[in-house]
């Protein structure tokens, strides 16, 4: 992008404030009308508004980058609200478009190195656990074994043995037939490599990922990470489709009765990354309803939902900052009565743990589902 | 009722006929250090026109009363502060308009004087405050001062632009009871005259059920004016014998229109809240009630209204929430009448109690005045033109925003010669 | 300026006091200096910012300010236009952002709102709309101004329920300041607990302080404005006429009998109030379009079910009359948003209209000349006159009317609102006149149609806004303003509070 291009990009912010606010007709508390966690936080340059404006000074020259505008850049999570109100109907401020490109021109020594090992790691596979899933019938795609849909293994998942048993499990007790690059394993990509201003490191990745899905002819590709779907959804040109995990646990609910799970109401973070930006809503919800769970909705929920704090590599940037942000959305969940939250999304799940209330859970939805279906963890040492 | 606020008599009056005459008394006073004590039409509820300080000039503004403009197509007049609401609803009754008239404010009173002192007009409940654009004057010090579009030099009659940056200036002179300066124009809005005129009434049990009902009704938008008073009031505006079988209180509901059918919707429409509330709109509370009841707003009587023989009338003039009338309804004595007008859509209330004493007992009313009044403002109720007698208490009560206005004052009136002790300044 | 950091820090904690170069920089300029890219008004940078936690911080923000006199300036939304907020002078002044103080509260009793400043008039909207009220005058510019600051800086007025309620400052009940003497000043509602909600005294209102005075006054630290019961019913009514004068005359007659709870006469090409309710600015730019040629009346109706239905039915037959004609409803369906505003509930527009006229993104756009008029006829007048003055000078600059840039051109658009003045439904309003230029090289003709407008607006006769630095109301109206100064020099003597925006900086 060239310094005009960014600035004429920036320069449709008007500093409006909008998307200081939620856009409902009406809130019961005040306390949740604002949504940007960065801005509502620490106010002032810190809101969206106040990030376009390090573009434009940037773009125009009358600003230099130094320690205080990264830490600003890096203070937003990247959650997308801002970008996704104010093409909702007010302007048409490309935010997204905008604080990634920011993240890209840093200077190098302005760059947070923790973000910078994030990157790495979802660029090139580490050791794995994959095997894991053989245990339950997953088929290696990487051999010679082939399957129409294949689960995609990201950062968070790759090495995650308990994880990939209870996925494995599901995909068992499903009956369904899923391969996965399992000896050979695609890039791990997620939103990592953009949080580090990686995006043509991202590029060629998704590109790899690309041809060898074209190679082995998948149809659609399965994504526990919603920050995997995401990026993937933006940038793979395969024209293969990305589908959350969540869509494959409804479709199984409607197939086979779970078992009770006893659990009293329970609300549902819809994470950045399966919301705003891969617009999945309804999935997660059915998995709930089909649990047999009373969903107590969040003030801030589906495209208005709150970020939990950890986006942006807030949460190896500055994890003390991402609690900060997580206090605000716990006494949300606070005040919908429910004692339980429900995740979809492995960073929400940690750093929602930053600062629980003593008398709240929360719980990962795939966990959830694996207990409905009867797993015990035992299963995970087959 | 002169006698009840002051014992001073003015040293002198003064009888100017034109702007120019009032800066010259002014700037005079300012090298004697003469006390002014400005008076429109000298009927006002309170005692604004009577001096508080011996050897006081009275300036007398009566005489200043031009209307200086007419506009029957915008509804809007430029006046001096002598013209009087009988003079101005003459010229508003050949155009189809009217004047809006204050509560016991005689039709000899003066507009401008009414209106830049915010006594309680009528029409308050639907229009709100506000009914003085624009205003022009002599502050205390002798230099000219306007608000608005008068404060432009453009050359025009019409200059009824108020524009907000002004109103913190215009809204200052307003209550000040001509203790900042002298104000000898205005400009001040007119309502159309409708053809269809109809009053209403709803009997209630009690002063509680009144002031629900005020609250239900104003909700509609659908009333020109409302206000419910109790049975000694409504025997005076009637006209009848206070003995007569009229309710303990009683909410007076007007509805105008141009067209039968719009009273009609209105009467159906108030009529199921009055059901609503567990009561009845009636139209003759008694022999042509309802024509008495417009005539009255249309030029109201004054103070005369209640004055009978050697029975003073005096108002005690307030603003109050739903629940301090009810905590205090109980303070007044048996005689006394009541008026309450809803404002700010039923927020808040215009409630005007009154006290009943005999002539020869001066001394004792006063006292009485001033206490009931000390137990109203306990309550939090606000006087927002307190009389003479009250003005010191008022004061400490609010002392934050006197201490404000008494550095204004001091600056816009260095030899303090502007109606000294109004207002506790 | 370091040690006054220091102490600003120790009052308000370090995180809350800010003077990195982005805070300077964000802090310089407003929509108004941004629109202008900083070449009509320029930016002035603060030395630094502070977020005050509450009344007694602002409190000793201001004592510690007066002791090292070094001016202090407020802003609210941040919205306003006409650089309002912005420090009178580059690198003279401390900003205070009220960010950190969002309360809002709702009396039912007193049917009163009261709102910290850094609440946002979106969050307030929000807020009652739940608890079944309603806040008639308009919300300002956008849903990011803080509730009670845009009715210091602007006038609030409600395009569609203005004639009945009133603008902003209509509706201010009471308020908490801090003077430059440190010490609070609660007026009205506010003067103590349980005041009623009445903003007028004891004696001379003090609430009315601080409109327009750009914190030059004091620094306000709680408001409170009057609400209103939600109506049972709101309805609209849309119609085109074939000429600007036929649609006065209908107006008239409307207002004349007081129908409607507002109205609005719009010119040709009468983007600004179609968009202020279309729920995009995509549907706002086929509006515009669709409308070159027509004027509009744009009018609201509330109450009961009887009384909109009976409005309505009256206000159809009177502006047939002069040869009106009702809209389509497809047309109308991009126009419903008026109706929650009739309501009482904000709906979010100002920003849409720049989204339009600034098209790709790429422009900027500029008010060049809007003012409160307090008749029809002058209205009238001022969009007739002021249109053409506005076409000859783009017959003089072919270049700007044959742009490639679809957006590129002038929509003169007269947004007129009988309303307002006191809630009096005698005419007065508003007209607003938007160029919109792709790059700086219009400046210079942009310049040339606002100085048109401004001549016009002083031959015509209307008061100065008084809007930020409108020096008319310091240079004009001598009468008025020596009394400010009077005002000003007994609420802060020294001169501190917001120099050089609503009051001339001293050398
Ligand atoms: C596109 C657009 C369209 C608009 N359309 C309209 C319209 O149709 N009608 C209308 O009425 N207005 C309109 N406006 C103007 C709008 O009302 C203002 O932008 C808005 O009111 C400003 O509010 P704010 O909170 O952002 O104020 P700020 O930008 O924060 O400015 C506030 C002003 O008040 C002072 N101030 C701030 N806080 C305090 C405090 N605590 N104590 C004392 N003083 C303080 C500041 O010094 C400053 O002068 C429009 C604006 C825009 C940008
Ligand atoms: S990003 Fe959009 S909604 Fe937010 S302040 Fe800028 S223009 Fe307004
Ligand atoms: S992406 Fe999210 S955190 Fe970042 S500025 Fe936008 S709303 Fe704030």
């Amino acid at each position: 992008m060239t310094k005009q291009e960014l600035l004429d990009k920036a320069l449709s912010c008007n500093r409006c404030g909008t998307c200081r606010g939620v856009t409902q007709d009406a809130v019961p508390n005040a306390d949740f009308s604002t949504q940007c966690p960065s801005g509502m936080t620490l106010f002032g340059e810190y809101e969206p508004a106040g990030l376009m404006y390090i573009a434009r000074g940037i773009a125009q020259g009358d600003l230099q980058w130094n320690k205080d505008l990264a830490k600003v850049l890096y203070s937003c999570t990247l959650c997308g609200y801002c970008d996704d109100l104010c093409s909702r109907g007010y302007r048409h401020t490309p935010a997204v478009t905008i604080l990634e490109e920011l993240r890209k021109i840093v200077p190098q020594e302005l760059k947070p190195r923790s973000l910078q090992k994030a990157a790495a790691a979802a660029e090139v596979p580490k050791q794995h656990k994959l095997a894991v899933l053989k245990n339950y019938g997953v088929i290696d795609v990487s051999g010679s074994g082939t399957a129409d849909t294949i689960l995609f293994a990201d950062t968070t998942l790759i090495a995650n043995s308990s994880k990939l048993s209870e996925i494995g499990f599901l995909i068992k007790t499903s009956g369904r037939k899923l391969g996965c690059f399992i000896d050979e394993p695609l890039p791990p990509v997620e939103q990592a490599l953009i949080n580090g201003g990686q995006q043509d490191v991202l590029e060629r990745c998704v590109a790899r990922i690309d041809r060898r899905l074209k190679q082995k002819g998948i149809k659609k590709v399965v994504c526990y990470n919603p920050e995997s779907l995401s990026v993937l959804k933006r940038f793979s040109r395969s024209g293969v489709p990305f589908v959350s995990i969540t869509q494959l646990y409804a479709e199984m609910l409607k197939k086979k009765s779970p078992k009770k799970l006893k659990l009293s109401a329970v609300t549902y973070q819809d994470p950045c990354h399966l919301g705003r930006y891969a617009q999945e809503y309804s999935a997660p919800r059915q998995v709930i309803a089909g649990l047999g769970l009373t969903l107590k909705e969040m003030w801030r929920s589906r495209n208005n939902s709150l970020c939990c704090g950890a986006g942006g590599g807030m949460l190896a940037v500055n994890p003390q900052l991402a609690k900060r942000y997580a206090a605000n959305r716990w006494e949300e969940v606070s005040a919908t009565g429910a004692k339980t939250l429900i995740t979809a999304c492995p960073y929400c799940n940690a750093n929602f743990r930053q600062g629980k209330p003593k008398d709240s859970k929360i719980m990962d939805l795939t966990s959830l589902m694996a207990q409905a279906y009867g797993y015990t963890g035992k299963e995970a040492g087959k | 009722m002169r006698s009840f606020y002051s014992d001073y008599e003015p040293a002198k009056t003064v009888i100017p006929t034109s702007p120019e005459e009032v800066q010259e008394i002014i700037r005079h006073a300012n090298s004697t250090k003469t006390p002014l004590v400005p008076v429109s039409s000298g009927t006002n509820l309170q005692d604004t026109h009577l001096p508080s300080v011996k050897g006081a000039t009275v300036v007398d503004l009566s005489h200043v009363n031009r209307i200086l403009y007419f506009d029957a197509k915008n509804r809007n007049a430029v006046i001096e502060p002598g013209v009087t609401f009988r003079q101005l609803e003459k010229r508003c009754e050949a155009e189809g308009l009217r004047t809006l008239t204050a509560i016991d404010v005689p039709a000899d009173g003066s507009v401008l004087g009414t209106y830049l002192e915010m006594m309680p007009l009528y029409g308050w409940p639907k229009y709100h405050p506000w009914e003085m654009l624009t205003m022009k004057g002599f502050r205390a010090d002798g230099e000219p001062f306007a608000t608005g579009q008068m404060a432009m030099k453009q050359d025009r009659p019409d200059k009824y632009s108020w524009g907000v940056s002004f109103a913190q200036v215009a809204r200052l002179y307003c209550q000040a009871q001509g203790t900042l300066g002298i104000i000898t124009e205005a400009a001040v809005t007119l309502k159309t005259a409708t053809p269809e005129n109809q009053v209403l009434f709803f009997p209630c049990k009690n002063i509680q059920d009144a002031v629900k009902a005020l609250k239900t009704f104003i909700a509609t938008e659908e009333l020109h004016e409302i206000f419910a008073v109790n049975k000694i009031y409504l025997a005076e505006l009637l006209g009848e014998k206070a003995s007569a079988a009229l309710p303990p209180w009683t909410v007076v509901l007007v509805i105008r229109g141009y067209e039968k059918e719009e009273l009609a919707y209105k009467k159906k429409d108030l009529g199921a809240l009055a059901k609503q509330l567990g009561g009845e709109l009636v139209t003759g509370i008694s022999r042509k009630a309802g024509e008495k009841i417009l005539a009255e707003i249309k030029l109201p009587t004054g103070g005369a209204l209640h004055d009978a023989g050697d029975n003073q009338w005096v108002p005690l003039v307030t603003i109050a929430t739903a629940s301090q009338i009810k905590a205090c309804a109980g303070l007044m004595q048996k005689n006394s009448g009541a008026i309450i007008m809803p404002l700010q859509a039923g927020g808040c209330f215009y409630y005007q109690p009154d006290l009943r004493f005999e002539s020869g007992n001066l001394q004792k009313a006063r006292k009485e005045y001033a206490a009931v009044s000390g137990k109203l403002m306990k309550a939090g109720v606000m006087f927002p033109r307190p009389s003479a007698l009250i003005a010191k208490q008022l004061a400490a009560q609010y002392s934050d925003n006197f201490k404000l206005l008494r550095s204004i004052k001091k600056a816009v009136d260095p030899n303090n010669i502007m109606n000294p002790g109004k207002l506790g300044l | 300026m370091k040690e006054t950091v220091k102490k600003l820090q120790k009052i308000v904690g370090s995180e809350w006091v800010r003077t990195d170069s982005l805070t300077q920089y964000f802090y310089s300029s407003d929509v108004m200096t941004y629109f202008g890219q900083g070449a009509l008004y320029p930016s002035n940078k603060p030395l630094a910012v502070v977020y005050p936690g509450s009344a007694k911080e602002v409190q000793a923000v201001i004592n510690l300010a007066r002791k090292e006199e070094i001016p202090l300036y407020a802003i609210g939304g941040g919205t306003v236009l006409l650089i309002g907020s912005i420090p009178g002078k580059n690198d003279i002044g401390i900003t205070f952002d009220f960010h950190r103080m969002q309360k809002i509260t709702v009396d039912k009793e007193r049917m009163v709102v009261r709102a910290q400043p850094g609440a946002t008039g979106l969050q307030v909207s929000q807020l009652m709309r739940e608890m079944d009220f309603g806040y008639r005058p308009y919300f300002g510019g956008s849903p990011g101004t803080s509730l009670f600051v845009p009715y210091q800086v602007f006038t609030g007025q409600n395009k569609m329920a203005g004639y009945q309620d009133g603008m902003g400052i209509n509706c201010a009940a009471g308020m908490e300041m801090v003077l430059a003497s440190g010490e609070i000043l609660r007026t009205g509602s506010m003067a103590h607990k349980q005041s009623p909600g009445w903003p007028h005294g004891p004696g001379p209102a003090l609430t009315y302080l601080p409109f327009f005075a750009n914190a030059g006054y004091g620094i306000v630290t709680e408001m409170e404005f009057r609400l209103f019961p939600t109506p049972q019913e709101v309805g609209s009514l849309w119609v085109t006429f074939p000429t600007l004068s036929s649609a006065c005359t209908a107006m008239y007659e409307v207002m004349k009998k007081e129908y409607a709870c507002g109205a609005t006469v719009m010119g040709p090409g009468c983007w600004t109030h179609a968009l202020y309710s279309s729920q995009h600015w995509q549907e706002g730019a086929h509006f515009v379009k669709a409308t070159q040629d027509i004027n509009l009346i744009g009018m609201s109706f509330r109450g009961s079910k009887a009384k909109v239905a009976f409005e309505r039915k009256a206000c159809i037959r009177i502006l047939e009359q002069h040869s009106g004609a009702v809209m389509p409803d497809w047309m109308v369906a991009i126009l419903d948003g008026h109706e929650a505003n009739a309501a009482g509930w904000q709906q979010c527009n100002s920003p849409k209209i720049c989204g339009t006229f600034n098209g790709k993104s790429d422009s900027g756009g500029i008010f060049v000349s809007g003012g409160v008029f307090d008749s029809l006829e002058k209205l009238e007048d001022y969009m007739d006159r002021g249109m053409k003055a506005y076409q000859q000078v783009c017959r003089d600059n072919p270049e700007f009317l044959s742009h490639p840039h679809p957006t590129v051109r002038l929509y003169a658009s007269c947004g007129q609102t009988y309303l307002s003045m006191g809630g009096h439904s005698n005419a007065a309003g508003e007209v607003i006149f938007v160029v919109d230029y792709a790059r700086r090289e219009f400046l210079p003709m942009v310049g040339a149609i606002k100085a048109q407008f401004d001549a016009l607006m002083q031959e015509i006769g209307m008061a100065p806004l008084g809007v930020g630095r409108d020096k008319r109301t310091w240079t004009e109206c001598p009468a008025h303003f020596s009394m400010a100064q009077i005002i000003k020099k007994a609420a802060d003597p020294q001169g501190f509070l917001a120099p050089g925006v609503a009051f001339p900086l001293s050398e």
